[in-house]
């Protein structure tokens, strides 16, 4: 490579590859969402463990290629920004760096980079796509478990023991805000209303028969049933 | 993915206290499948801390909300929830550029147990959270 000509020319056919890229693999993700919502469909009625298993990764497929298209989108874009550096004015910043900028691949930037609070959100805190597929699929499995033996404990279910709603517990975090004067009085507030909660439990309990109905009707107890 | 109405009905029983159809509606869909149901909680979870804090919190008053919670919980519940977990996932929807690393099962307790929270207080109207699920639907069928 002889000049920052040829530089400027090879990065031109890069960046027009990565674009073509995400474009391709954008229709890949396409495919699948639809492929997933047909077999969704499909198996309605039926709990076959090759169909879960075909929307479980029909739905994976779709969610991977996403994240692809993305990343390609961004690698073409640093790609521009390195070029506008070395060559002020070389017409490959972006948006020119092809005859003309696909449209799925500005759709994707936008949803990536641009995307909305609960899309971000969900990608990396409830998605977490750069897990792998079995992690993903154990962790939504958890995830609704963990929210069921919540949900149990709210309606007082028979059977509900403290070993079966216990789930597992985090190793604990440092708090070196603890130390703040603030921080210690508001959360010796918190212990002291769990205290009184649960006090006001053991009193709703002996007086069960007298107190009123819950929404249930069958003696469990609400969430916002004098709690405060 | 299509999010069955069961799933939606499910967080709306329980916001609401009513437990028997809640009940139903779980013994339905453990025979149909929860597929998509993690994300649809993730979004109506992440909507709900919105709403609870429209202008953003500070980690004293994440810490705060967090006590009060757990303070209106069953006592059965509060010892399944770990307050450092549910605070760095309420950060997380707030900010979610901030990194969290919640186990999964653990998550999805703290997600219905805010839910639960903020959604059943008095102050939220049907058609508040008729409007916060069906958004949450419509951004949730996008996964």
């Amino acid at each position: 490579m002889s000049s920052v000509g040829d530089v400027i020319a090879q990065l031109r056919h890069v960046i027009e590859r990565l674009d073509r890229a995400a474009v391709a693999v954008s229709g890949t993700q396409e495919d699948a969402t639809r492929a997933h919502s047909l077999l969704t469909e499909v198996a309605h009625g039926t709990n076959h463990r090759q169909m879960r298993r075909a929307i479980s990764e029909s739905q994976i497929a779709g969610a991977k290629a996403g994240k692809v298209a993305r990343l390609l989108g961004e690698a073409a874009a640093h790609f521009s920004a390195y070029a506008d550096l070395i060559a002020p004015g070389s017409g490959l910043s972006r948006g020119q760096a092809t005859e003309g900028p696909p449209s799925g691949d500005e759709l994707l930037r936008q949803a990536g980079e641009k995307g909305s609070g609960v899309d971000r959100f969900i990608r990396r805190h409830v998605k977490k796509l750069d897990e792998t597929e079995g992690n993903l699929q154990k962790a939504e499995t958890a995830a609704t478990e963990g929210v069921k033996k919540l949900f149990k404990v709210y309606k007082g279910q028979s059977g509900s023991t403290a070993a079966q709603v216990s789930v597992q517990q985090p190793k604990p975090v440092d708090r070196p805000q603890l130390e703040h004067p603030v921080t210690a009085v508001i959360i010796a507030g918190g212990a002291v209303a769990i205290g009184v909660k649960k006090l006001w439990e053991k009193h709703k309990k002996r007086h069960e028969g007298k107190a009123h109905g819950d929404q249930a009707g069958d003696g469990r107890v609400h969430p916002h049933d004098g709690a405060r | 993915m299509a999010i069955k109405p069961e799933m939606v009905e499910y967080i709306r029983t329980m916001v609401r206290g009513d437990y028997r159809e809640n009940d139903r509606l779980e013994e339905k869909l453990d025979k149909e499948g929860w597929d998509g149901f993690p994300t649809l909680l993730g979004v109506v979870f992440y909507y709900a801390v919105k709403r609870r804090f429209v202008k953003g919190a500070s980690p004293e008053e994440v810490i705060r909300f967090v006590a009060e919670m757990r303070a209106a919980a069953p006592a059965e519940a509060v010892e399944s929830i770990d307050a450092n977990a549910a605070e760095q996932l309420i950060r997380a929807a707030l900010d979610p550029e901030l990194d969290s690393n919640v186990d999964p099962e653990l998550a999805g307790a703290i997600q219905g147990m805010v839910i639960v929270h903020i959604l059943g207080a008095p102050d939220v109207t049907d058609r508040d959270l008729d409007a916060i699920l069906a958004e949450a639907v419509a951004v949730a069928n996008r996964y």
